[in-house]
């Protein structure tokens, strides 16, 4: 393979796009867009979360008053709260499933106010209000113990520990810390969408224009495939550059805000990102690259497209359900599938700590896949980078990847015929 | 003799069941312009693309430019396709900068080549314009000087002058002939006979796959002149001895007479003088034109 002709390829694929109007909306307007969608599934979620799903919780009780010994429920939530007398039989009933996490009030709370909330994953909003209000009908019954009134005037400060992880979250920035990562996540995928996109239109329009026959004499089919996901990977990590530094600002503006301290991209989300960023890109571009270049115009490949975006894009879809119970049956199921991973590890990772063993079984489907899509790819663009038939069907292209191109299409000049 | 800069031996194309190419043998010389003539699906676009290895052939083998196709090989080749492509939306000048840089150039080099060639076609005025605000007749002009920007040493070039004005025509013309005086060899594939006649010396002509006619322009065209004469004036043309068939032109003026065999053209002239009614104007051999013999070998009335 000839480096120098593939770098010449990638550059002039990279700064190409790079000046094209279409391309710059994607990068700097879908974000926003998206953004605003995600902000509305998760407003739209949380409200809709009344702690259904998470109940009930435990109460341990340390404070040296007892302040919770009479086991008073809140009126609102009459059913939420279990007492428990130790951390051990806390712990126990969370791995027998009794329950979903407790509240560990220290004999500090008195003094601090502060709480900690032991889950197995983040806790809705409404949690923070319920908290409330047990202190509240807890200290009620109890006039008499000689509290500070600052505990009356602000009852609890909950931080939440998810028990399997290292993340905290405290009762303001709850919201926009999941909010965050969920997004930061979101846009890593979408950023090799946008690219891959990008990159099978190039095709499809050097197809369509006919100039392609002209590179075929310059370049070899597979040099020419490896510099167009050249270029727009790195238009790609470009976007992403784009995103982390857009993140980077918006973070530095926010942490003005006192409830907004403490919110930040956790490091190994971010290492977990880029390698999700690498494996889906090299999926969608693949994927896409073989799209186009057997399609005859833009229009068609665009419809193609829908058999690779559609699974990359479910997770997205089903954001609800991610939110209620990311460790849920769907979240996992979703984590584990090599074209739903990226998207679906990504949004977890805001949510919860998603266990290494999935995380690993992801990234090996995801490489494995990865491979095969190439290999499929390097196929099919070679099969298709001069046939002007017509566009081959789904039982069409598995023809071609099977080595069977010889009778789809008229016009069609054969895979094993190109050189490579 | 240095050896050919193409060399065919019994190459076979198939398409599926359609055989595209059969078994034909032809050889291009250093500097000559070559001429592939035949009617659509005679294969010849199969066979420029197997010469070019974008497609292989089932059998046979060729050798450019001294041996197989290689990537450098590749570098010394320009290629205009029948399907003409151009970026429509890049700059003309960025363009045909990038696709001579694909061919090896320097940056330098291809930028320096583009504007020179942008300069003779009259076209440097536009070097800053997208390919889509270009007249149709500018971008055949512009594909042709992407296919000679790297200075190729063998030109391949399938219908060059296809919707192209006589003026336009005549420039690409001027443009090939000096090529080939600096030594570049090109084969061209057209439907415009005249242009062969004029510019080419030696030509293959392909008919469903198979070679129909071979060797130079003269030789294709003496070797079926022997047996006729052109004659303009009046009279009864058929009644003549030694006239096997007499071919009338349509304002009755010129007929072209077929021979009888063993008849020469002396023999021809004196019995024409000699036939009563018969009044000669003009006397000449009849050298077919290469239209009417293509239209021949198509109508299969003439054998390879």
């Amino acid at each position: 393979m000839n480096m120098t002709k593939v770098w010449l390829i990638a550059m002039q694929e990279f700064w190409s796009n790079l000046k094209r109007p279409s391309f710059l909306f994607a990068v700097f307007g879908t974000p926003i867009l998206v953004a605003a969608s995600i902000g509305l599934g998760v407003l739209t979620g949380s409200s809709g979360d009344d702690l259904g799903s998470y109940s009930p919780v435990g109460v341990l009780d340390r404070t040296e008053q007892g302040i919770f010994s009479n086991q008073v429920q809140p009126e609102e939530y009459p059913d939420l709260f279990v007492w428990v007398t130790d951390e051990a039989s806390a712990r126990q009933a969370m791995t027998d499933g009794e329950l979903v996490g407790y509240i560990d009030f220290s004999p500090e709370y008195v003094a601090s106010g502060k709480a900690t909330l032991y889950g197995l994953r983040s806790a809705p909003e409404d949690l923070f209000d319920a908290a409330d209000s047990l202190v509240l009908a807890n200290l009620s019954a109890t006039v008499e113990l000689p509290l500070p009134t600052a505990r009356i005037e602000n009852s609890a400060d909950l931080t939440i520990t998810v028990l399997d992880g290292n993340r905290t979250f405290d009762s303001d920035s709850v919201f926009f810390i999941t909010l965050l990562p969920l997004m930061f996540g979101f846009f890593l995928v979408l950023a090799s969408m946008t690219t891959s996109s990008f990159l099978m239109n190039t095709l499809s329009e050097e197809k369509a224009n006919r100039i392609m026959e002209i590179l075929i004499t310059s370049v070899r089919p597979l040099e020419l495939l490896a510099g167009k996901v050249l270029g727009m990977g790195l238009l790609g990590l470009l976007q992403v550059v784009v995103f982390l530094v857009a993140g980077v600002v918006g973070l530095s503006i926010a942490q003005q805000q006192d409830f907004l301290l403490g919110l930040s991209i956790p490091p190994d989300m971010i290492v977990l990102a880029l390698v999700y960023y690498i494996l889906s890109y090299f999926l969608l571009a693949a994927g896409l690259a073989g799209i186009g270049a057997i399609s005859n115009s833009e229009q068609e490949s665009r419809q193609l497209s829908v058999i690779i975006v559609m699974p990359v894009m479910l997770p997205y879809m089903a954001i609800v359900t991610f939110l209620l119970d990311p460790n849920g049956a769907i979240p996992t199921i979703f984590s584990l599938i090599p074209f739903t991973s990226p998207m679906a590890i990504m949004m977890r990772s805001g949510l919860t700590t998603v266990p290494a063993w999935q995380i690993a079984v992801s990234i090996i489907g995801l490489i494995v896949t990865d491979l095969l899509i190439l290999w499929g790819a390097s196929r099919l663009f070679r099969w298709g980078i001069l046939s002007y038939g017509k566009t081959p069907g789904l039982r069409g292209i598995w023809q071609v990847l099977r080595g069977r191109g010889d009778s789809v299409g008229q016009t069609a000049v054969k895979a094993k015929e190109v050189t490579s | 003799m240095t050896s050919p800069v193409i060399s065919v031996q019994n190459v076979t194309k198939n398409y599926g069941s359609f055989r595209a190419v059969s078994d034909i043998s032809f050889e291009v010389q250093q500097g000559e312009i070559f001429a592939m003539l035949g009617p659509n699906g005679a294969g010849k676009s199969t066979t420029m693309r197997m010469i070019l290895d974008i497609i292989k052939p089932d059998s046979g083998t060729i050798s450019v430019l001294g041996g197989k196709m290689t990537d450098a090989i590749k570098d010394k080749i320009g290629y205009l396709p029948e399907e003409r492509g151009l970026y429509r939306g890049v700059k003309l000048l960025e363009m045909m900068s990038y696709l001579g840089r694909l061919k090896g150039m320097s940056r330098g080099d291809a930028n320096a080549r583009a504007l020179e060639l942008l300069k003779y076609l009259e076209l440097d005025s536009h070097a800053k314009k997208k390919v889509s605000e270009l007249s149709k007749g500018m971008q055949q002009k512009i594909q042709f000087a992407v296919t000679v920007m790297h200075r190729p040493q063998l030109i391949i070039v399938d219908e060059p002058f296809s919707g192209l004005d006589p003026v336009n025509t005549r420039v690409l013309m001027d443009l090939l002939m000096t090529l080939r005086k600096d030594g570049t060899t090109i084969v061209m594939s057209t439907h415009q006979m005249f242009q062969v006649e004029e510019l080419c010396e030696r030509l293959l002509m392909m008919n469903k796959g198979t070679v129909a006619l071979y060797g130079t322009v003269d030789e294709v065209r003496s070797r079926y002149a022997t047996h006729a004469i052109e004659v303009e004036g009046k009279g009864d043309w058929a009644s003549v001895p030694g006239v096997a068939h007499a071919d009338i032109s349509e304002n009755g003026r010129t007929a072209v007479l077929q021979l009888k065999e063993g008849t020469t053209s002396n023999d021809m002239l004196t019995a024409l003088a000699q036939t009563p009614g018969v009044e000669v104007q003009k006397f000449a051999q009849a050298v077919p034109r290469l239209n009417d013999i293509f239209i021949r070998v198509v109508e299969g009335r003439v054998n390879a």
